[in-house]
């Protein structure tokens, strides 16, 4: 990232910058092309690398897809679900998008084809992992609904089974290795192996609702996120649990750096990442930036490769920053509406975000990120 | 311009004693209007409505210094996805299963962001069985926590008792709860516009509010009794001292203060200063100007272990005679 494509609000800003005015200048550095708002609350932004196109789900019932070509194409509806889709990521090696919803389908979106793999009585799938295996080919599906969570190999057949937690499983993550599998959930984290029936799951404790869960690239940490505004991270080796607090709101998401060196996550008025180097982030304080007036941040997404993390705000901003330089640059103005997907493409050159009311930013990189 | 509050009522009462019926009296009487119906458990009469979610009661302790602290897990999981479904909803009812403790569901709306940025409140509504309700509320807890909470109390099956019966079981009610707006039924058969959009929680409505039967002496017979006390001083209140005051017994005693209304006359202020809380959690907001006659602070205190006379005393302390 070149020194005149950063802006950083804390140390001064730049000429023009307004806070009071909402006025933003988005960085020359970002080519920004915005959809309108579509009039519908988007619930998951997936990126297909194969279509080269965004898939995002609605609040509608319906999936929509736009185009990543940036040719001026505007969303279109790629299918419609007969519930609300309510969780969404990249399927197997990265083709087709498993979905989640609220009629207690598991659904899986190839092309604008919708098959269905799974279904509860009725209770809401409300969180769902993939992890692809070497191969890019093959690999494992898992789903929560209620207190049940449930891992399906490739062809379907089900690898495991639970309902033993205490609350509903608000969140799901696969060791990177795809052996073991984290449910978040009141009261900690448990773990499953799923290489071996007969070991016991481990349950990491720690009082309180535990809304989300994220796995470290490097497989050494365990991170959540809580509904009392703060983090719990545990080492896996020695299973030793580090608090992360001091967040005005509830953190709603939580990323890795794709090195694992770091952990971000949303909850405050900037982008907050903790060193997870050696040991963990006991004792560090955490590295910030992207400050916004008023905003506070509600999606992260990690950068594929770089030391680069993307914030969206509750007022609609999106920034791009460097983790360890703490600079930020803004690659979407304030639209007044909070963002509620980010998602980058594998290649890391293109951003997309949606805001609430529907309003799809596609932010392309023009230069490297990290010099 | 932030879009209106979907209005959220809350519909509590012991088992049988006519909380379903009053729920679809709600849907089949508001034709054309489209609720969000949340259910603890499916009981016996069906619900006749389109979306009826059927939710898991999870109440989560908050690690927020707060011990009283709880909320519903499973509601915030369930408003703050329903808001993003396309179909624009008029209101949310919520029927709580006949043992719930109220107030981790009213905590919920005052302490999760997402629930609070979309939705609001309206009123807490408990039903009371007319007939069974003096025998069980001493062997229940949960019962008289549910009279406690409640902003409107629909008294139940009114025609199966007499009159005597009738008026011991307002005298029971009444010493539990003075805030509470008491409408006797039978069928659950109240006016829908006295049970939705009441604005019980709304800070600028607080001042509607008017604390019954102010002079009436309590005669409960445990401290452990929930009771409701209402302290009234015509002298301007010094706000310093009434704010460490009120500060330092919620701190202290929040656990057991289940609600708290208040409107206060503040030395040297024109409007009205209006608060209330659940427990632990505080609200308050300036209302309307005073007029030049009748500048005079009211409190009530619905809880457990209250000791009126010393309230009264630490109360009058903060006023500037004192």
């Amino acid at each position: 990232m070149t020194a005149d494509a950063l802006i950083n609000p804390q140390a001064g800003g730049v000429p023009g910058f307004n806070p009071d005015a909402g006025a933003r200048l988005v960085s020359p550095a970002v080519g920004l092309s915005e959809t309108p708002a579509v009039g519908a609350h988007p619930t998951f932004v997936v990126i297909e690398p194969g279509q080269a196109r965004a898939v995002i789900g609605f609040g509608d019932k319906r999936l929509r897809g736009l185009s990543l070509a940036l040719d001026g194409a505007q969303p279109q509806v790629v299918a419609d679900v007969d519930a609300t889709p309510i969780a969404g990521v990249a399927d197997i090696g990265g083709k087709g998008v498993l979905i989640g919803t609220d009629g207690g389908t598991l659904l899986r979106l190839d092309g604008s084809d919708v098959t269905t793999l799974a279904s509860t009585d009725g209770a809401w799938i409300g969180q769902i992992a993939v992890h692809t295996d070497k191969s890019g080919e093959a690999g494992l599906r898992a789903f929560a609904a209620g207190k049940s969570m449930t891992v399906l190999d490739g062809e379907g057949s089900v690898v495991l089974t639970s309902d033993d937690h205490p609350s509903t499983v608000a969140g799901l993550s696969f060791s990177p290795d795809g052996t073991k599998i984290a449910a978040a959930h009141y009261d900690g984290v448990t773990v499953y192996t799923l290489t071996d029936a007969k070991q016991k799951p481990v349950r990491l404790d720690w009082h309180g609702s535990h809304t989300a869960v994220a796995w470290s690239p490097n497989g050494k940490f365990i991170v959540t996120a809580m509904q009392d505004k703060e983090m719990h991270c545990w080492r896996w080796k020695d299973k030793t649990g580090m608090r992360m607090s001091g967040y005005p709101s509830k953190i709603r998401a939580l990323t890795w750096t794709a090195d694992g060196g770091y952990v971000a996550a949303s909850g405050a008025d900037t982008v907050t990442s903790w060193d997870c180097s050696g040991k963990g982030p006991s004792g560090k304080p955490p590295l910030e930036f992207g400050y916004v007036y008023n905003g506070i941040v509600m999606q992260v997404a990690a950068h594929p490769t770089d030391g680069v993390v993307a914030g969206g705000y509750s007022d609609g901003t999106v920034m791009i920053g460097t983790v360890e330089q703490e600079t930020a640059m803004i690659a979407r103005p304030s639209s007044g509406s909070a963002i509620s997907g980010l998602a980058w493409t594998a290649d890391g050159t293109t951003l997309v975000a949606a805001d609430e009311q529907g309003a799809i930013a596609v932010m392309r990189m023009k230069e490297a990120l990290v010099s | 311009m932030e879009a209106a509050k979907v209005p959220v009522t809350l519909i509590t009462g012991y088992l049988g004693a006519g909380k379903t019926t009053l729920l679809n009296r709600i849907l089949t009487e508001q034709h054309g209007k489209k609720y969000a119906v949340i259910v603890n458990e499916f009981g016996e009469e069906g619900i006749d409505n389109e979306l009826v979610v059927d939710a898991d009661e999870e109440i989560f302790e908050m690690n927020n210094g707060c011990i009283c602290c709880t909320v519903r897990g499973d509601l915030i999981r369930i408003i703050s996805t329903l808001m993003k479904r396309a179909d624009a909803f008029d209101g949310m009812i919520i029927e709580t299963t006949g043992l719930a403790d109220p107030a981790p569901v009213v905590q919920t709306f005052f302490v999760d962001e997402d629930v609070q940025a979309k939705v609001s409140l309206d009123a807490v509504v408990t039903v009371v069985d007319a007939c069974h309700f003096l025998d069980a509320v001493d062997e229940e807890h949960e019962l008289a926590e549910q009279v406690a909470f409640a902003d409107i109390i629909l008294l139940n099956k009114t025609d199966l008792v007499d009159a005597d019966k009738l008026n011991a079981v307002k005298a029971k009610i009444t010493g539990l709860n003075k805030m509470a707006k008491i409408i006797e039924t039978v069928n659950s058969g109240a006016p829908i516009e006295e049970v939705l959009d009441r604005g019980a929680f709304d800070l600028s409505r607080v001042l509607e509010f008017e604390p019954g039967l102010l002079d009436e002496e309590d005669d409960h017979e445990h401290d452990e009794d929930i009771i409701s006390v209402s302290l009234t001083t015509d002298t301007p209140i010094e706000p310093e001292k009434f704010s460490n005051w009120i500060r330092g017994f919620i701190m202290e005693r929040g656990v057991d203060v289940l609600r708290t209304k208040g409107i206060l006359n503040l030395s040297g202020q024109d409007n009205r200063y209006v608060f209330q809380g659940v427990h632990m959690v505080m609200d308050s907001a300036w209302g309307a100007p005073w007029d030049s006659a009748s500048r005079s602070s009211r409190l009530v205190f619905i809880g457990r272990n209250l000791d009126e006379t010393e309230l009264n005393s630490a109360f009058q302390a903060c006023t500037v005679a004192a």
